[in-house]
């Protein structure tokens, strides 16, 4: 056991005394606490059994059939069994889980990766130093692998354990394994948890090893969206999650002094990484804006990573004379791997076939920043060429038969003909207007008969029309201590309205501008909204009458009113984490080995949320999956449907122990689903109040939450949310601004006050 | 509109069963069949819905009184023999449908301009105004039972 000793010294008025203070700190090898350290694939079976007895599965079967293994194809329709004896829901329940392993193993392998080049370059023993800020390093880590990891070598032995039991959860996907609903459910949710769990490891790892914020409070604003980025320079895109071939360009870039030089700016959760290692990078938008940007032919050399990337990426940027460097092995592209040439006998290779492949990524900053000089003099002229002028748009817009089948293709049925017959008569607004809502997913144009390139059409129309300059501040990384220590009150007893966490991808139905909306609606009314990847980007796309984003609006600090970007998806963590801080930090609830007593907790008393807007990845699915096993609710925008699997309650009176009371009791159904979804963003912005409450929450912090449903249903919908009688527990939860209004719609309802109130509620009996 | 029935998103089918097409004669006669029908109506159905507003029939306005799903699940608990959706987003709607189609008894049909292959029985792909008068006949032949 090692000592930290400090010299307190204490005046009186005639007294002084002196003394050694010895405070025991624990050791990385200190035994953990709680019962489940490490939990195998069973050992949280009976915390997941207690969340889906109360939030059932409901699925949605996209297909008819199973066509996993050759007995099939089998019909699962209508009751029928296939031939392994599997059904419908069981059928459902199984791709579930292996959509959360894709989501998971994605996460880990990516993690894997970084530990491994970091231990590389800094050594097994190289400290994990978070500042004096952070004392609780790692909540997810500690509660569930429980150790506490101190250096880099630590990480690695988590990794391996999450590797292992993602091993044991994909095969129980085979033919013939697992035979109950439940059972896959909780598999599922070991899934989710483990995702958590390395993507807590890989955001630890990048920001020791790459000096990225350690949780300051407020970190840069810097510049986002496609209008940022200097045309006149060589520009480098770099797209994807991995971080590590972006940290040697920008080190190449710095050693030889051309950071005014050269552009280097990044889509998706590689950009958000490369702000966090240098102000000099720049954020062209979330995967939103791929295919957009690739197609506006500002990019001289693009160099993919991993995740998320379109793989038509060498035949897009072939269109525009731009360059491609692969650097991952998840992501070959069918390219000869050059890492064994020079960097010199590199270049020259991919200027003769147009992309290479570069394993070995330390090479990556040199040939992308030389190519770049290289590639941008030949296409300088080109840049302005990629994209049609408006002339060329209405031609083409004259050659379109009015079909009608790029609307019908079009993932939210937006109306493409409808802007495509108002460009030919030189009426560009619709397209442009279509721009800010359009995810680019280039559907429309291989259904066109007419091969008419609309998205570049739309593109086009977009840049022009609109400003498209935005800022977002820097990835924070983890919440401070001593930012929990001030809200974790205020959040238990429910008188801060809830932390809304807005994550996962940019499958939104309407466009980035929605999400905006959300937070700044949430902000004014001091919730506490956190984003992280590609939502937090969109967050930033958005500027009100004063010209500014609600990033520069809004404090970055994690309290009433803040706005917080925590960083890249693997930053999502830090949401999941904070909860966990706030059991550990405020109620001093031990961490280690400790899952369900903390899931527990959080289902209980701290009102948080995650919308899940845009949820398009297997990833996303999975971190939604683990937010629910630690107790925290989700909601995920119309197209998350598609995941095939919510968790809903029946919105009936739940049932918990109270502690205090000994005795089973029945509570108000909070939160209501553990993930559910809405059809509109209205609908989701009136459902998160909802999802914030809790059955510890105080009476004040109750009505407050109450206010918040009652106010924004009435704004949206023009009525009294008409199921607010379950959420009234008695006359002290209904805010005195609206107490009237509310009597009288409880008197038709016939409510009644409830006898009892939960005094230390759980599911843990 | 070509393809009158195929999905209006092409790739919305699930494979094997998909709605039956039926005019509004046939929905008139379902309802008319029916013990206990309800009318699921949406916020995107523009004119059409005027004219099934006053309809003498259990309605629910979603999501301003139900979220989709807590209607479906709750649909599975009642004895509704009959349900029928209009104006909801059409890839939402026919995703959430999946859920009736394959555990539950309720006869689902939808009234919607678009075809929608997870229901029981939909309307075929129209134009508006098409659609629009397809309403009112139905409108008027319930109003004449």
């Amino acid at each position: 056991m090692r000592v930290r000793r400090i010299v307190p010294t204490i005046y009186s008025k005639n007294l002084k005394v002196k003394g050694n203070i010895s405070i025991p700190t624990e050791d990385v090898s200190s035994k953990p606490t709680g019962p489940n350290p490490m939990p195998k694939v069973t050992d949280l079976r009976y915390w997941d059994f207690k969340l889906l007895r109360r939030y059932q599965p409901f699925y949605m079967p996209i297909c008819d059939m199973c066509c996993l293994c050759t007995f099939g194809k089998c019909d699962l329709s209508k009751g029928k069994k296939g031939a392994c004896g599997i059904d419908m829901k069981l059928q459902q329940a199984r791709l579930v889980l292996l959509a959360c392993c894709i989501g998971t193993a994605c996460h880990a392998a990516h993690c894997r990766h970084l530990v491994d080049a970091l231990i590389e370059k800094l050594g097994r023993d190289y400290p994990i130093d978070l500042g004096n800020s952070i004392e609780v390093e790692a909540p997810i880590i500690r509660t569930v692998v429980g150790i506490r990891v101190k250096t880099l070598g630590d990480l690695e032995k988590v990794l391996k354990y999450c590797e292992e039991q993602l091993t044991h959860l994909l095969s129980a996907t085979h033919t013939g394994q697992e035979g109950d609903v439940l059972d896959f459910e909780s598999k599922a949710l070991h899934a989710g948890m483990l995702d958590d769990v390395v993507r807590e490891v890989g955001d630890i790892a990048q920001i020791v090893g790459y000096g990225m914020p350690k949780g300051e409070i407020e970190t840069p604003l810097v510049d986002l969206g496609i209008n940022c980025i200097d045309r006149s320079k060589p520009v480098i895109l770099c797209i994807g999650h991995n971080v590590i071939p972006s940290t040697y360009i920008i080190d190449y870039l710095e050693e030889k002094g051309l950071e005014e030089e050269i552009e280097v700016c990044g889509i998706c959760c590689t950009a958000l990484d490369a702000t966090r290692y240098s102000k000099n990078a720049k954020i062209v938008g979330p995967l939103s804006r791929q295919l957009m940007f690739i197609r506006s032919g500002v990019a001289d050399v693009i160099v993919v990573d991993e995740q998320c990337i379109r793989l038509d990426i060498l035949e897009e940027a072939r269109r525009t004379g731009a360059v491609v460097i692969a650097t991952n092995d998840k992501m070959c592209l069918g390219l000869e791997d050059l890492s064994h040439l020079s960097e010199d006998e590199i270049i020259s290779r991919i200027l003769r076939e147009g992309a290479g492949l570069i394993l070995e990524e330390s090479k990556v900053g040199k040939v992308a920043v030389e190519l770049a000089r290289i590639v941008f003099r030949s296409r300088r002229e080109m840049k302005e060429r990629c994209l049609p002028a408006l002339e060329e748009i209405r031609a083409l817009a004259n050659r379109c038969t009015e079909c009608g089948w790029c609307n019908r293709v079009c993932p939210n049925s937006f109306p493409v003909m409808e802007s495509i017959v108002e460009a030919k008569e030189g009426r560009f607004e619709k397209l442009a207007d279509l721009y800010k809502r359009c995810y680019s997913c280039g559907r429309c144009e291989s259904e066109c008969e007419r091969n008419l390139p609309i998205v570049s059409m739309i593109t086009k129309a977009g840049e022009l029309y609109h400003t498209l300059e935005f800022k977002v501040r820097v990835g924070k990384g983890p919440i401070q201590d001593v930012e929990i220590r001030k809200v974790g009150a205020p959040i238990v007893f429910g008188e801060i309205p809830g932390v809304v966490a807005f994550a996962g991808c940019t499958n939104y139905p309407n466009g980035e501008e929605e999400l905006a909306l959300m937070a700044k609606e949430l902000l004014e009314r001091k919730y506490i909204v956190v984003a992280a990847g590609c939502a937090s980007m969109s967050i930033g796309m958005w500027k009100d009458s004063d010209g500014k984003t609600l990033y520069e609006k809004y404090p970055g600090e994690f309290q009433a009113g803040g706005l917080i970007n925590a960083g890249p998806c693997l930053s999502n963590c830090h949401v999941s984490g904070a909860a966990i801080k706030i059991a550990n930090i405020f109620a001093k609830l031990p961490l280690e080995g400790n899952f369900a007593q903390v899931a527990d907790y959080i289902l209980n008393r701290v009102g948080a949320v995650g919308v899940a807007w845009g949820a398009m990845s297997q990833k996303a699915v999975a971190i939604a999956t683990g937010f629910n096993r630690w107790g925290i609710p989700v909601i995920v925008g119309p197209h998350g449907i598609k995941y095939r699997r919510l968790y809903l309650s029946d919105g009936e009176d739940f049932e918990v122990y109270d502690r205090k009371l000994k005795k089973v009791i029945r509570i108000d159904p909070t939160p209501e689903h553990l993930i559910t979804a809405a059809e509109n963003f209205k609908e989701c912005l009136c459902t998160i109040p909802k999802l914030c409450m809790r059955p510890n929450d105080g009476s004040r912090g109750r009505s407050m939450k109450v206010y918040h449903y009652v106010t924004l249903y009435e704004k949206y919908f023009n009525c009294m949310p008409p199921d607010l009688e379950k959420f009234i527990r008695t006359e002290r939860d209904i805010p005195f601004m609206l107490k009237d209004k509310i009597l009288k719609y409880l008197e038709e309802k016939g409510w009644e006050p409830r006898k009892e109130m939960p005094q230390e509620p759980t599911l843990l009996y | 509109m070509l393809g009158r029935n195929i999905p209006y998103q092409p790739t919305a089918g699930t494979n094997l069963h998909h709605a039956e097409v039926i005019s509004t004669k046939i929905a008139v006669s379902m309802v008319k069949r029916s013990r206990r029908p309800l009318l699921v109506i949406g916020e995107y159905g523009g004119e059409a819905v005027r004219y099934l507003e006053d309809l003498n029939i259990e309605k629910i306005y979603t999501p301003r009184d139900m979220n989709l799903l807590s209607i479906i699940k709750m649909i599975t608990r009642e004895d509704y023999d009959l349900v029928m959706f209009i104006g909801i987003t059409y890839y939402y709607l026919n995703q959430a449908l999946t859920h009736l189609k394959h555990f539950s008894d309720t006869i689902t049909l939808t009234l919607d301009g678009k075809y929608i292959p997870n229901a029981h029985y939909s309307f075929p792909n129209m134009e508006e105004g098409e659609h629009i008068e397809a309403i009112k006949r139905f409108r008027m032949l319930l109003d004449n039972l």
